[in-house]
């Protein structure tokens, strides 16, 4: 919970607090249930070559994720501390990024099958609860997506896998790199990694 | 035996004593972070060239249904403990929930290895004395990475081996007078629980630009999920 106030601290801090529009729960639901079900058919068309499926999720994953919201977000107060040359270099970097490691992973679809649980409002935001079944493994997993904004604007800003947020994890992640290296050390081991270079 | 232990039990002290009184305290979140960082790159070695070999090699020679069953039944072997942390953070009904999967399941689930109790609406949560000690109002304290066992913290480490002295089933497999059942059986167990654990491993690995803060947050981020039963009604497949 004190996690939680707190980001949701953070947020109000960075401005980012939406529009006072109450967020819908059904119409969120039906958001996910129609990105899931895209990301599925690009998964198993089999007309696609590996790199065309990757091409295609990598441009829904970055219509349906706000994608320099997120940025801003793992980044907290570090964003604010930035210069406006630092901010635009992260956000160059942090793209492909974050294509690179997230969006690659929903391409390699294999087989697996998904219900939406609940939806809720939290906050100015909406979260939609799924569970995935892997036909192989037994074991169900609990994703939870954030989404901001209303019906017809929405934009995911966070993915929890059983219990372990994206942003949570890069944000005290990023941040160590900052407290040691600096922004532009976070900006260099953004492009190292891309590149495929994972050592420092 | 019980000296053997303790005399471990010791000397893990004496080092995680001794890590306090040496790292500078710069760090708040993680004021172990020295010896911490350190006993990762010890348990990195030891899983590169032992434990995940050893896990790819059991996913290797097993098909999928195998692992699933004995996935199953080793998850079974926990709904003692379970039920005795149940009782101990008040929740009775989840007490019971965990007493009546380990009779049914061990009995009519063949060793555990069919979960018929969750067909029956018996759901699987797993209770530790970690999250006992949360319940009961004991904060984390500081994040330490144990030798082999990797995250944990100071609570979870007490809780770990107070589950250890607790856990029947612990008596349980050593009627036959020696140890090596046990052993056998809690090696196994945690050639289980790396398999399951090799795809997200390996994707921290792959996409994290600082593994060590990746698990730190990521143990944090899942322990407070188990505390507060975020996914309590997370159905299972049998």
């Amino acid at each position: 919970m004190k996690r939680f106030v707190l980001s949701f601290l953070v947020a109000v801090a960075l401005g980012v607090s939406a529009p006072a529009n109450a967020s819908n729960p059904t119409a969120a639901k039906n958001f996910v249930d129609t990105v899931a079900g895209q990301v599925i058919a690009i998964g198993k068309n089999d007309n696609y070559t590996r790199a065309q499926k990757q091409a295609k999720i990598e441009s829904l994953f970055s219509d349906k994720v706000d994608i320099n919201f997120v940025a801003k977000f793992v980044l907290g107060k570090n964003w604010r501390t930035a210069t406006t040359q630092q901010q635009q270099d992260y956000i160059a970097a942090y793209r492909p990024f974050i294509l690179k490691n997230y969006a690659s992973k929903l391409a390699k679809y294999s087989g697996q099958t998904y219900s939406l649980k609940n939806a809720r409002p939290d906050g100015d935001a909406s979260v939609v609860t799924m569970e995935i079944n892997d036909p192989q493994g037994g074991q169900n997993i609990m994703v939870d997506y954030r989404l901001r904004g209303d019906d017809g604007s929405f934009k995911i800003v966070d993915i929890t896998v059983e219990g372990v947020s994206l942003l949570n994890t890069q944000r005290s992640e990023f941040n160590g790199i900052i407290e040691n290296k600096g922004m532009d050390g976070l900006v260099v081991a953004l492009k190292k990694q891309v590149a495929g270079k994972d050592d420092d | 035996m019980k000296n053997v232990v303790t005399k471990n039990l010791l000397s893990l002290a004496a080092v995680l004593l001794l890590a306090t009184a040496c790292s500078s305290t710069n760090n708040v979140d993680d004021p172990l972070e020295g010896y911490n960082r350190g006993m990762f790159k010890v348990n990195e070695g030891i899983d590169t060239v032992l434990f995940r070999p050893l896990a790819k090699g059991y996913r290797y020679i097993t098909p999928n249904a195998v692992r699933w069953r004995v996935g199953n039944a080793s998850d079974n072997l926990y709904e003692p403990v379970s039920m005795v942390n149940s009782f101990l953070q008040g929740d009775f009904t989840q007490g019971m929930t965990n007493f009546w999967r380990f009779m049914i399941n061990t009995t009519v689930g063949l060793g555990g290895m069919h979960d018929v109790a969750a067909t029956a609406g018996l759901k699987p949560r797993r209770e530790d004395f970690g999250q006992t000690l949360a319940v009961w109002g004991v904060g984390s304290g500081p994040y330490i990475v144990l030798p082999i066992l990797g995250p944990s913290n100071l609570r979870d480490t007490g809780g770990r081996v107070a589950d250890w002295f607790v856990d029947p089933v612990n008596y349980a497999l050593r009627q036959d007078g020696t140890d090596w059942t046990l052993y056998g059986v809690r090696g196994g167990q945690a050639l289980v629980g790396r398999e399951r654990l090799l795809d997200p491993i390996d994707d921290i690995y792959s996409s994290s630009l600082d593994p060590y803060a990746s698990f730190k947050s990521i143990y944090e981020q899942r322990r407070d999920a188990e505390i507060k039963n975020r996914y309590s009604d997370k159905p299972k497949l049998d």
